[in-house]
């Protein structure tokens, strides 16, 4: 879980450590938070400081507490989908090379391989 | 557990997460499957495994056998690109005899014949539309109000079916008209040609004329369906209506009207930024109040349906038909690659020819961004000419921001001129983005139905796929 310290009543900070969210999951994580805040990130040793920044009104504790909830389930979430898009990528580019293939070949490779067998 | 990952995204929705493949395949599950099926915590004895397996969520092998069982479900999800550009849209003038609110066209004067379409102009376009590889041609007359030029459409009409002599393509005429002038000329054109008409109704007598700013509008086209249905057949005729911030508040009463003049299906068609309303209204407030509409006339059709009365929310459809079949489809607001080129060119009336119907009504206030150029320049050049590339930077939302990773992506589209037009960005900003909210909010609600009230929506919504 990721813990907040509020810097003033418009802004927040957080620390997210590199070894455990990568710098795209992350940056993929606070996309989704854009629409009301602005974003600032950067790399201090092995820790992203985060700093956000309400685009208008100020900060509530509720506020606070459901900002920490929605980039937390980001942060896992988007942890997930990475390690999915890493493991499946080659599987993704084998199977839209066979969907585009043109169809003759791919006609040919069903025929030679059922050849084979 | 030893096991290989295919492809596929998820979403935490409501109390559940839905997974999707990359064909459209879908998985309802508890929040952390996918969580736990990336840390192989899913096990053969699990109830969800053979799920998985038989879904294309995982794989016993590294290369699963039936890969090439996918790859020919993903070529036919895309197959909309196989014959390129089929809709070829000719805007014959944007000379109007109405004067709807919410015109996205930016009609003018149905006197002022300086914004009607040249011979030269669709001599071109014909030749152009003709140079497509597609063995399918659809030739949509779109305006303004294109029946206003009745002896352009004639032309255009007979000139295609000359040329078709030689080409032997399957062509189908579509002429878009607001019905208040088919006139016997247009109605035998129709007849002769077998040219289908697409026309607009917004609902009862009180909705429709608002829109139209005319007090007999409604009358003049009820009576204009009526003539051409009893001379070209009621299949023949099919009408669209547009959501403005009055037909908010009367869903019931519009399905009603549909129902009432002898349709079976609607097209809730939310309003576009385009025309006369760009910048005239709050659009985030207007999509979040259309979703709501959405979902109180989708309910009300459905109770109708189980009245046992027959009738269909097509955009519904749409988004069925890339759920719960294999299947493409031909509506290019849903499409990946995006329709614009693809599948649509505007030849417009001044002699430009367009990526889309709406880059045509940016065109008239001044904005040329997705004009692809003259219709007397090279189709190669229009075709796959520079900006045709530049604007296929941004047509695709499996590359796009927040759309790559989005578990109803393949449900989904691009649409660059929306993004260009509402956030002066082709590829878009999806957390502020209306087209985004309106998709995602409108396919998780059908999700919801399917999830939640399978046995009462199921029996509809496959009635409603097998007619299409």
């Amino acid at each position: 879980m990721i813990d907040f310290i509020q810097i003033d009543n418009k802004t927040v900070e957080c620390r997210v450590d590199s070894d455990i969210f990568n710098e795209r999951v992350i940056t993929k994580s606070l996309y989704w938070l854009s629409e009301n805040f602005n974003l600032y990130q950067e790399l201090s040793g092995k820790l992203f400081i985060i700093r956000i920044e309400l685009k208008t009104g100020t900060f509530v504790q509720s506020t606070i507490e459901e900002l920490k909830s929605h980039l937390n389930q980001n942060l896992i979430d988007f942890k997930t989908r990475d390690i999915i898009n890493q493991e499946t990528k080659s599987i993704r580019e084998i199977l839209l090379i066979k969907a585009f293939a043109n169809n003759d070949e791919f006609e040919d490779f069903n025929l030679i391989t059922n050849e084979q067998v | 557990m030893n096991y290989s990952l295919f492809p596929f995204r998820f979403e935490r929705f409501e109390n559940s997460e839905v997974l999707v493949n990359e064909v459209g395949d879908f998985l309802v599950c508890s929040i952390g499957t996918a969580k736990k099926i990336v840390e192989r915590q899913i096990s053969e004895t699990d109830e969800i495994y053979k799920d998985l397996v038989s879904n294309h969520f995982i794989s016993t092998s590294p290369i699963p056998q039936l890969i090439d069982n996918l790859a020919t479900r993903y070529r036919t999800k895309k197959a909309f690109l196989d014959n390129f550009t089929a809709l070829h849209i000719f805007v014959m003038t944007i000379r109007c005899n109405q004067n709807c609110l919410y015109c996205q066209a930016s009609s003018k004067e149905s006197n002022q014949t300086i914004y009607d379409i040249s011979y030269e102009t669709l001599d071109y376009g014909i030749d152009l539309m003709f140079e497509s590889p597609s063995p399918y041609l659809t030739m949509e007359f779109q305006g303004g109000e294109p029946t206003l030029v009745y002896d352009k459409l004639k032309y255009a009409i007979e000139k295609s079916e000359t040329i078709n002599n030689l080409k032997n393509k399957n062509i189908t005429y579509v002429i878009c008209t607001n019905s208040v002038a088919l006139n016997d000329d247009v109605l035998t054109l129709c007849k002769n040609y077998n040219v289908l008409i697409s026309t607009s109704l917004d609902g009862p007598e009180f909705i429709h004329n608002q829109n139209r700013g005319r007090n007999d509008s409604y009358q003049k086209v009820l009576s204009g369906i009526s003539n051409a249905r009893s001379e070209l057949g009621k299949d023949k005729i099919s009408a669209l209506m547009t959501t403005s911030k009055l037909s908010l508040d009367y869903p019931k009463e519009i399905v009603d009207s549909y129902i009432e003049n002898g349709f079976a299906n609607i097209f809730l068609r939310a309003l576009n930024p385009y025309g006369l309303v760009y910048k005239a209204d709050d659009w985030n407030s207007y999509y979040s109040r259309f979703v709501d509409f959405y979902k109180s006339a989708l309910e009300y059709i459905i109770e109708k349906n189980k009245e046992g009365i027959y009738f269909e929310e097509s955009f519904t459809t749409l988004i069925l038909k890339k759920i719960l079949t294999p299947f493409s489809i031909g509506f290019v607001d849903l499409q990946s690659p995006a329709g614009l080129i693809n599948a649509v060119v505007v030849y417009n009336y001044d002699g430009y020819v367009y990526a889309s119907d709406e880059s045509r009504m940016l065109a008239e206030h001044n904005d040329f961004t997705f004009r692809l150029g003259s219709v007397k320049d090279k189709y190669s050049d229009l075709f796959y000419g520079k900006k045709a590339l530049e604007i296929a930077n941004t047509w695709s939302n499996e590359s796009l921001a927040g759309c790559s990773d989005c578990a109803f992506q393949v449900y989904c589209g691009a649409d660059p001129v929306r993004n260009y037009t509402t956030q002066n960005d082709m590829e878009g900003f999806r957390p502020t983005s209306s087209f985004c909210k309106k998709n995602k909010a409108i396919i998780q609600h059908i999700f919801s139905l399917i999830i939640n009230r399978n046995d009462e929506v199921m029996p509809i919504f496959k009635g409603w796929l097998n007619q299409n």
